[in-house]
């Protein structure tokens, strides 16, 4: 009763009022009485609200999240990190956002036999509830191309649904030429089954492939039975002209990489997206490679991603020179000035707990998030 | 290489080598006992406000409006300087259970931005202390504390304009330098315009963005002790006027207090060489000289958030305050052994008085025929 009235309360209050608005009256009243009475708005975390449980198919819900003030948006196609407390643990999965009007974004979850995390959202993720939240990961973004495919399968359609949606909004004569080909088993599984039809009436070409279908049982001409070199190049016969974006469970990945190499289709223009699992620490006695590492300054919404210079370089020194506008002092671990927090990953060099020195740590894995 | 240089880099070694193994020592004994003790204090804090704020409202006579000053006054003394200034220093940085005593969550219930505060305070004032043109505090505002600065007019009248009109507020006037409107005022109204001053620069931010928070730190502060209690007062038929009156005594009383604290453990020290950082050993010993402590009890320790023990403060800025008293025993050991003067004030009345005679020698122009030796380079050398 009580969280019902505090989760429309303070639904209305982010609804209403600019989140920098409601971030400082906040963190001005941060008192343990309000952390604890509302621990939705009054926290030092990303957190997000689920407002709407939506059955898209036999399996497949979408679950509409509000999140909090701490919220900074996010580009489609980006994934965000969920944390579900299921009994004692913690667990945690990368689901991709579609954005939604007035602030919220929606995530899609299939729900897989043996899946645990997707078990109990089905089950026990109710309207009302909190969840613990990351913030948006992930390059698998448009980056502008004039000609571009989404090749998805199963819930791969997520990030790919959430860029064409975001692209649909542009302008008719800005907005790329856009083709999509997704696959899924069966009729009945097909997710956002509405959204593809509406697609396809905004003049976006929309193949739909069912891989429990054979060729002969294919009736209608947006319909593909299971997607392989050919039907690739019947569906998009001006493949080598797109960029091609890339997503879905890794077995399939790994048959299209081997069908567009097989048509010729140079790689690199292949954008591809797999849910990044947490990666073992780095071996602390092995040099640490910072090219193409990323580092996360979460506080001040910004990622950079390192290369080759950078090797050897200090954590303030990597930032000041890709213009994070970092706080510091006097370079020497002295004075405290540049201390963050270590959110993710693995640093090396001056650390207490998990405050670290910038100017006196390292970074020591792929990716690193840090923290106010 | 002369002999007398190899000596400093020797001591400069060997200090380094000392200070950096009690620096270590204590970061090795951090614990739930310092946990405990910032949840306590805010607990402490909390209840001397409960206390003040409602002997304030309730009121009826003198005594008890007095009485409610003097609690309201302690929680903003534990807030703003024992608490807030240390937490800023990221002393509780390290302890994941405490996310609001983090230095970049934590506000401050005092009209200071805290961002401007971490990047000139500790980014600066702690790192080039006492180096002229480097620290902004070293001559805030329109201060002149030293032979070197340019003299001008409004100088003569530092004296009576910090002791009636700056120190009571003090916090007010720091969060303006920090976000670099003094700086702007200087330019505009001095002779020399910045000349021997210090300014604060905020890389990628705009003057708007500088202006904006500056309302915010302020207004916050104002919204709760000039509007929301003395409403809160007035409609429950209570006074709306002394309400207010006993929060604008708070407030200045509270600003006065850190005054004369901060004001006299640097101020009246020498400059220091601006090359300092080239050494870790010589950083120490500038943050040695820059500073004076004054002798207090423990309990009073804290309502001058441990400022009086100035010399560990700037020696280990985000080692938690609480431990300065006993890592004092140390650096004075260390001090005692290699022949370096550990300056501490008998009572906080001395370290007062020695500001004072400073702040008005310096309010006259430099005598032509003085021979102004400038006071830099450390003591001990």
């Amino acid at each position: 009763m009580l969280d019902r009235a505090l989760a429309r309360v303070n639904g209305w209050a982010l609804d209403t009022v600019q989140p920098q608005w409601v971030d400082y009256v906040v963190s001005n009243t941060m008192t343990d009485f309000n952390r604890w009475f509302n621990g939705f708005l009054w926290t030092y975390e990303l957190k997000a609200l689920v407002e709407q449980v939506i059955d898209e198919a036999p399996g497949v819900k979408t679950f509409v999240l509000r999140p909090n003030q701490h919220w900074r948006g996010f580009q489609p196609g980006q994934h965000v990190e969920v944390f579900l407390p299921i009994g004692e643990e913690t667990v945690r999965r990368y689901y991709s956002l579609s954005a939604l009007p007035k602030g919220r974004f929606s995530i899609t979850v299939k729900q897989t036999e043996h899946g645990q995390a997707s078990r109990w959202m089905h089950q026990a993720l109710r309207v009302g509830m909190n969840l613990r939240i990351g913030h948006p990961q992930g390059h698998f973004c448009h980056q502008g191309q004039a000609k571009v495919l989404f090749l998805c399968a199963g819930s791969g359609i997520t990030p790919c649904h959430s860029m064409v949606s975001a692209l649909l909004t542009q302008p008719e004569s800005e907005r790329p030429d856009i083709q999509v080909m997704a696959q899924f088993r069966q009729a009945s599984e097909v997710i956002f089954w509405e959204t593809l039809q509406q697609w396809a009436q905004d003049g976006v070409k929309v193949t739909t492939a069912l891989s429990g279908l054979t060729a002969e049982q294919v009736c209608l001409p947006d319909l593909a039975p299971r997607l392989d070199a050919a039907q690739l190049q019947k569906h998009c016969p001006d493949l080598l002209d797109r960029d091609i974006y890339l997503c879905g469970p890794t077995g399939f990945m790994a048959q299209m990489i081997e069908h567009l190499r097989g048509l010729n289709v140079d790689l690199g223009r292949v954008h591809t997206e797999r849910f990044v699992v947490a990666e073992p620490p780095a071996s602390s006695d092995a040099v640490f490679e910072t090219a193409g590492a990323e580092v996360f300054f979460q506080h001040l919404n910004t990622r950079i991603t390192l290369t080759q210079e950078d090797q050897g370089k200090t954590l303030l020194q990597l930032g000041l020179d890709h213009g994070v506008l970092l706080e510091s002092g006097c370079c020497q671990g002295m004075c405290g000035t540049c201390k963050l927090t270590v959110h993710e990953g693995q640093v090396s060099g001056n650390l207490l707990g998990k405050a670290v020195y910038l100017c006196t740590a390292y970074p020591a894995s792929r990716n690193l998030v840090l923290d106010a | 290489m002369n002999p007398t240089c190899a000596e400093r880099l020797a001591l400069y070694d060997q200090i380094e080598a000392e200070f950096e193994a009690i620096k270590q020592r204590y970061r090795a004994k951090l614990g739930p006992a310092d946990v405990a003790y910032i949840k306590g204090l805010r607990l402490k804090s909390r209840l001397a406000e409960l206390v003040g704020r409602g002997l304030l409202w309730i009121s009826p006579e003198p005594i008890t409006f007095s009485l409610g000053v003097a609690f309201t006054l302690l929680h903003r003394n534990l807030e703003s300087i024992e608490i807030g200034h240390n937490v800023l220093h990221g002393q509780y940085d390290s302890f994941a259970e405490i996310p609001q005593f983090h230095s970049h969550n934590f506000k401050w219930k005092a009209p200071v931005d805290e961002e401007g505060w971490r990047r000139e305070h500790n980014g600066l004032h702690h790192v080039h202390t006492n180096v002229y043109e480097m620290d902004p505090d070293l001559n805030h505002g329109i201060l002149r504390m030293n032979d070197k600065q340019p003299w001008n007019s409004m100088h003569r009248w530092q004296v009576p304009v910090y002791l009636f009109v700056a120190y009571p507020i003090v916090l007010y006037g720091f969060n303006a330098q920090n976000l670099g409107f003094r700086q702007t005022y200087r330019a505009e109204n001095f002779p020399l315009g910045n000349e021997g001053y210090a300014p604060v620069h905020h890389p990628g931010v705009t003057e708007a963005q500088l202006k904006r928070r500056h309302w915010l730190s302020i207004s916050r502060v104002m919204f709760k002790e000039y509007l929301l209690f003395p409403v809160l007062a007035l409609a429950t038929g209570f006074s709306f006027w002394k309400v207010m009156l006993g929060n604008m005594l708070v407030d200045g009383i509270n600003n006065y207090w850190i005054s004369l604290t901060i004001q006299a453990t640097h101020l009246t020290e020498p400059l220091q060489p601006e090359d300092a950082l080239k050494h870790k050993g010589h950083w120490y010993l500038t943050q040695l000289d820059s500073s004076v402590n004054f002798k207090g009890s423990r309990t009073m320790s804290i309502l001058w958030g441990h400022l009086n023990y100035q010399i560990e403060h700037h020696l280990f800025p985000d080692i938690p305050s609480r431990h300065y008293p006993d890592i004092a025993l140390e650096v004075q050991e260390v001090c005692q052994r290699h022949g370096l003067p550990y300056k501490c004030n008998p009572t906080w009345f001395h370290a007062i008085r020695n500001y004072m005679a400073v702040m008005w020698k310096f309010s006259f122009p430099p005598k032509a025929d003085a021979n102004s030796q400038p006071t830099e380079g450390a003591r001990h050398a």
